[in-house]
């Protein structure tokens, strides 16, 4: 299963769970499944940020799926000057 | 991910000579002032006196007694920004924070912050004009200091800013607008192995880009009701839709042309003017023109966050970092939008350590609101970072580069912000930096020498590029991304490389936003990736088109076709079509030749850069010169060198003046006292030796020609070579920069 590891700074939002293994295969399902096991991670929090996969940043990952064994990270985004 | 990184190039690494060259050397080319129309009349914006004030009353009656004073505004002309948010790149654009800055609505929160404007037939008049405007304010106090602004009982600038970031949100409002923490490992096991920690809190003021082109703009409504405006901007898609956001007309109306930009770095990623120019025209029915004077871009477009940056390292004695701890307070000014989060991020992405700890607090304060410049957020902590570091080296007796190679980070190395590291630069950099002859050279008595080594991410985000062919097979390439480094160079090249043909035969232009699809701004050091990622898009389709025409010409299948050098072959060579040739039976093959490609690059990856810098400093005067300084940076692949080298000279040349000189003085009223270039000073030619410059390519595995952005890095690691060099050459320890003559002579006599 894609494994998703929370930045340190989203953990007082995950009960202090760091990384957990998720059944979505896709971001959209992604999102849905985090805001339903971690209520406090809500969707404006998670959909403003980047989503790192195996890493490559990906600014706009709305329609990006993955694959079983994925990593996955989620990452504030940055655009720069 | 890995993609087949091309590495043997006919035209890509060369060094043409530029296109935008011959008109900016005979002032042909036409910057945001150079646009005048019939009929345009000018505008002026009224600016408040106070750095925190309510506005009770505005009253226009008396200027527009004056003959020839045609309209007036204020934010009662602008819809409610209300709660909307427009997607940006590293936030979203809250109008409510982005309108008050075009023009204030009900509160002023700096010195200078627009209030009103209005528009007559002369610029002399219009500036005599809003002279009369009567402001009546009821002032407030103001806070300027960061520290001060954080406490319970200053002055509360926002009465809806509660600090973001802590659990739970706060119910009582604050001028911390947001907090931060990242860590990994175990910070204090990390110290508990140390044999050698240091701490230092390094501060660095509030400065400016420094562009030399002021704001301008001028802006045109038919009786349709369609918006043309022409701007200097790094973006004219972004002018389009926050001039739309502010203004409250619907995108579609507009059409934005970008002009030559003198300079932007950052700071023209977003609007001042535009809309006021917009509303202006839309009242008096003329079109009008806007450029702010120098003292106006000072005091009231968006400089760069001061910050406060403590760091603590600690190093066993053979040289290990076994922990890194930062704490970074920067001024966001009056509305939240400093770069606290890359600030967070990335001040330790050089060095492998299992233990960091990183947090990061924004503040607001009644000065004007910042806003992005070169690598945002990175500079501040990687000077407090890099500083400490080459006071530990110095400690242990290493030499500095070779500690630096000792810690560095490689490929499969997992930074603080969690996205593990593909191909890098940064040892191979080392390497080049230490083996340069500037390294090797002796220093004399008040002499120093110090080394910075630095991180920038880098963006992608969404570009397009059109390539048309006209009938003699000369190739037009158009892009919507202002050429503010040397894009239009880059993008020829590509295109060049992938059709065949030699640059000298392709004109890329820079078009309005009618004229291509949508693009994202030129900033990010993402425009030679991504745009140029559209380019090679865009070309390759046109290759298979040409491929296509010789094929139908010949009756024979495309599969036998093969394009080289710019020709389209078939059996084994005995037939050739050049593509002038194609292009010239364009109209009977099928109709015009051309590409459109649409991009969103998900292949950004991160540069790294070391600077050396060696200083002599007098000690009677606490003059700092700059003796030798050598930049190496990883540029992937350089597509253009002689522009790769320029972005590498410029970086550090700002983040020298960052070091030695720049910093913006305010007085106990909040005004801005050295708002002009003669008491804001920024390095010149004069003031610099020859800054040599090592372009390492270590290529991004994820790119086709192996790009990374050059543009932001560059000016991350001059702060520290700069400030350790001057502390080592006079036997001080300044961490408030900047490093003045004045201070480092109260230093030395300290």
């Amino acid at each position: 299963m894609p494994k998703v590891i929370f930045p340190s700074n989203w953990q007082q939002y995950t009960n202090g769970t760091k990384e957990v293994a998720v059944a979505a295969g896709k971001y959209q399902d992604l999102v849905v499944e985090l805001h339903q096991r971690f209520p406090a991670l809500t969707r404006e929090m998670i959909e403003k940020h980047a989503l790192a996969i195996n890493g490559v940043m990906i600014l706009t990952p709305l329609l990006e799926s993955f694959e079983q064994d994925s990593e996955l990270l989620f990452v504030a985004r940055i655009a720069g000057g | 991910m890995t993609i087949n990184v091309k590495t043997d190039f006919k035209y890509v690494g060369t060094r043409p000579i530029r296109p935008d060259g011959l008109d900016k050397v005979t002032g042909r080319a036409m910057y945001g002032a150079d646009l005048n129309v019939q009929g345009m009349i000018y505008g002026h914006i009224v600016r408040s006196p106070y750095a925190h004030a309510k506005i009770k009353s505005i009253d226009f009656s008396e200027a527009l007694k004056l003959p020839g004073v045609l309209a007036t505004m204020s934010a009662d002309d602008l819809p409610d920004p209300g709660d909307i948010k427009i997607p940006g790149g590293e936030v979203d654009f809250e109008l409510k924070v982005f309108s008050p800055i075009i023009m204030a609505r009900g509160k002023v929160f700096f010195h200078a912050q627009a209030v009103a404007a209005v528009a007559a037939t002369s610029a002399s008049l219009a500036a005599e004009a809003a002279k009369l405007v009567k402001v009546e304010y009821e002032i407030l106090p103001h806070v300027l200091d960061v520290h001060a602004a954080a406490r319970e009982d200053a002055p509360l600038l926002h009465d809806d800013v509660f600090t973001q970031g802590v659990d739970p949100v706060p119910t009582k409002p604050s001028n911390v607008s947001a907090q931060l923490e990242l860590k990994m490992g175990d910070i204090d096991a990390g110290f508990a192995k140390a044999d050698l920690v240091i701490e230092r809190t390094y501060c660095v003021p509030m400065c400016h880009q420094g562009y030399i082109e002021p704001h301008a703009c001028v802006a045109q409504i038919d009786e349709s009701g369609k918006v043309d405006i022409w701007c200097c901007t790094q973006g004219a898609f972004m002018v389009r839709t926050l001039t739309s956001a502010i203004t409250g007309i619907d995108v579609g109306k507009f059409k934005v042309t970008p002009s030559e930009i003198g300079g932007g770095f950052g700071g023209k990623t977003t609007v001042y003017i535009e809309p006021v120019a917009v509303i202006l025209a839309q009242k008096s029915g003329r079109p009008v023109k806007i450029v702010m004077s120098r003292e106006d871009v000072f005091r009231a477009s968006g400089p760069v966050s001061s910050s406060e940056t403590r760091v603590k390292i600690g190093v066993t004695k053979d040289g290990k970092i076994t922990a890194i701890d930062t704490d970074i307070v920067m001024d966001s000014g009056a509305f939240s939008s400093s770069p606290i989060f890359p600030a967070v991020m990335f001040g330790s992405a050089c060095y492998r350590c299992d233990n960091i700890r990183s947090s990061g607090t924004e503040v607001l304060t009644n000065k004007p609101k910042v806003y992005a410049y070169r690598a945002p957020g990175a500079p501040q902590p990687m000077l407090a970072v890099e500083c400490v570091i080459n006071e530990i080296a110095q400690k242990l007796n290493m030499d500095p580069i070779d500690f630096r190679l000792l810690n560095a980070v490689d490929e499969g190395d997992v930074p603080l912000f969690g996205v593990p590291f593909q191909a890098i630069g940064l040892k191979t950099a080392l390497r080049e930096a230490k083996k340069h002859p500037n390294y090797q050279a002796v220093l004399k008595e008040n002499q120093g020498r110090g080394v910075g080594a630095a991180f920038w991410i880098n963006a992608g985000m969404q570009s397009s590029a059109t390539i048309n062919v006209s009938e003699d097979g000369r190739i037009n390439v158009l892009t919507g991304n202002p050429d503010i480094g040397g894009s239009r160079a880059s993008m020829a090249l590509m295109a060049a490389e992938v059709l065949g043909v030699p640059m000298e035969t392709i004109r890329p232009t820079v078009v309005d936003t009618d004229s291509i699809a949508y693009s994202d701004l030129t900033g990010g050091s993402r425009t030679t990736l991504a745009t140029g990622g559209a380019v090679i898009k865009a070309a390759e389709a046109l290759v298979e088109e040409l491929k296509k025409r010789a094929a139908a010409l010949w009756a024979l299948d495309i599969k036998e076709i093969e394009w080289v050098d710019g020709k389209a072959v078939a059996a084994n060579g005995e037939k050739v079509f050049t593509l002038a040739e194609l292009a010239a039976k364009a109209g009977v093959t099928g109709g015009p030749l051309c590409a459109v490609a649409s991009h969103n690059a998900h292949n950004a990856a991160p540069s790294f850069a070391v600077n050396v810098c060696d200083v002599e400093v007098d000690r009677e005067t606490g003059k700092v010169d700059i003796l030798r300084y050598t930049c190496v940076q990883d540029a992937g692949k350089a597509i253009h060198p002689a522009y790769v080298e320029g972005q590498m000279q410029g970086g550090a040349v700002q983040g020298i003046g960052w070091a030695l000189n720049e910093e913006y003085l305010f007085n106990e009223r909040g005004e801005l006292d050295n708002a002009g270039f003669l008491d804001y000073r920024i390095p010149v030619a004069s003031d610099l030796p020859m800054i040599d410059t090592v372009i390492v390519e270590v290529p991004n595995p994820l790119h086709p020609y192996g790009v990374r952005g050059v543009g932001e890095v560059s000016i991350c690691p001059p702060m520290p070579a700069v400030v350790t060099a001057v502390n080592q050459a006079a036997g001080i320890l300044v961490c408030d920069l900047p490093l003045s003559p004045p201070k480092v002579l109260a230093a030395i006599d300290a």
